[in-house]
């Protein structure tokens, strides 16, 4: 285990509409994990696992406002986080602090729908962008 | 007799919401409030730490689950001896 306590989970994929990330991400030998509409995050959800590759969620715009809409008016589609688990996220982000990195969060802890309702938050680290931690280590199978 | 610490904290979130009838709960949170998104939330915390001269962790901030622990966690930070 590296110095942060963090391993890698997935890559954040947003787009405007889901279905030209699906059919690349399938043309790949991805193949369909969980999909959900996460209320609390206000956004489309859809993993897509790979034997070889990544994991990547691709997150799209549901009927309401959503924190990915000012992202996406930039270009239609982009890969903004890194997902990772913490079996100890406090102490991950001790870790990080100590390292030197100025980190923000970006709003409340929340559970997330997609994995079984283990809570995630989001944290932007300046010079290296935004990620998510997972808290614990959600059953890849459910996912 | 008026909070002044819940005062200030008011204004900063009527300010951040652009939202002059924004009344504080302690039970409040982003789901709660119109616009409370990533981007106002880094203004909300930049702004309360900047007002009230204190630096919150990240490990501090990643314990807050809605307004009350804002306003006790401002609160720990303005009271005597602790240093931020």
């Amino acid at each position: 285990m590296n110095r942060y306590g963090l391993e890698f989970h997935h890559f954040g994929l947003a787009v405007r509409s889901p279905e030209t990330a699906f059919r690349y991400l399938g043309d790949l030998g991805y193949r369909a994990g969980s999909t959900c509409y996460d209320p609390l995050q206000k956004v489309n959800l859809a993993m897509r696992h790979h034997d070889r590759m990544p994991d990547v969620e691709v997150i799209w715009p549901g009927a309401e406002p959503s924190p990915i809409d000012a992202m996406l008016e930039q270009g239609d589609s982009l890969i903004y986080h890194i997902c990772y688990t913490s079996e100890d996220v406090e102490r991950s982000l001790t870790a990080l602090e100590q390292a030197g990195l100025e980190v923000m969060p970006l709003g409340f802890p929340q559970p997330a729908l997609l994995f079984d309702g283990i809570e995630v938050s989001f944290h932007r680290i300046t010079g290296v962008g935004v990620i998510e931690i997972i808290a614990g280590v959600p059953a890849r199978g459910r996912l | 007799m008026e909070d002044p610490i819940l005062t200030r904290l008011t204004s900063i979130f009527r300010e951040v919401f652009d939202d002059d009838d924004l009344v504080l709960k302690p039970e409040l949170t982003a789901n709660d409030v119109d616009g409370w998104d990533s981007l106002t939330h880094i203004r909300l915390i930049l702004s309360v730490q900047k007002a009230f001269g204190v630096k919150f962790s990240a490990v501090e901030m990643s314990r807050l689950k809605n307004v009350g622990d804002l306003i006790a966690l401002t609160k720990h930070k303005q009271a005597p001896g602790v240093v931020t």
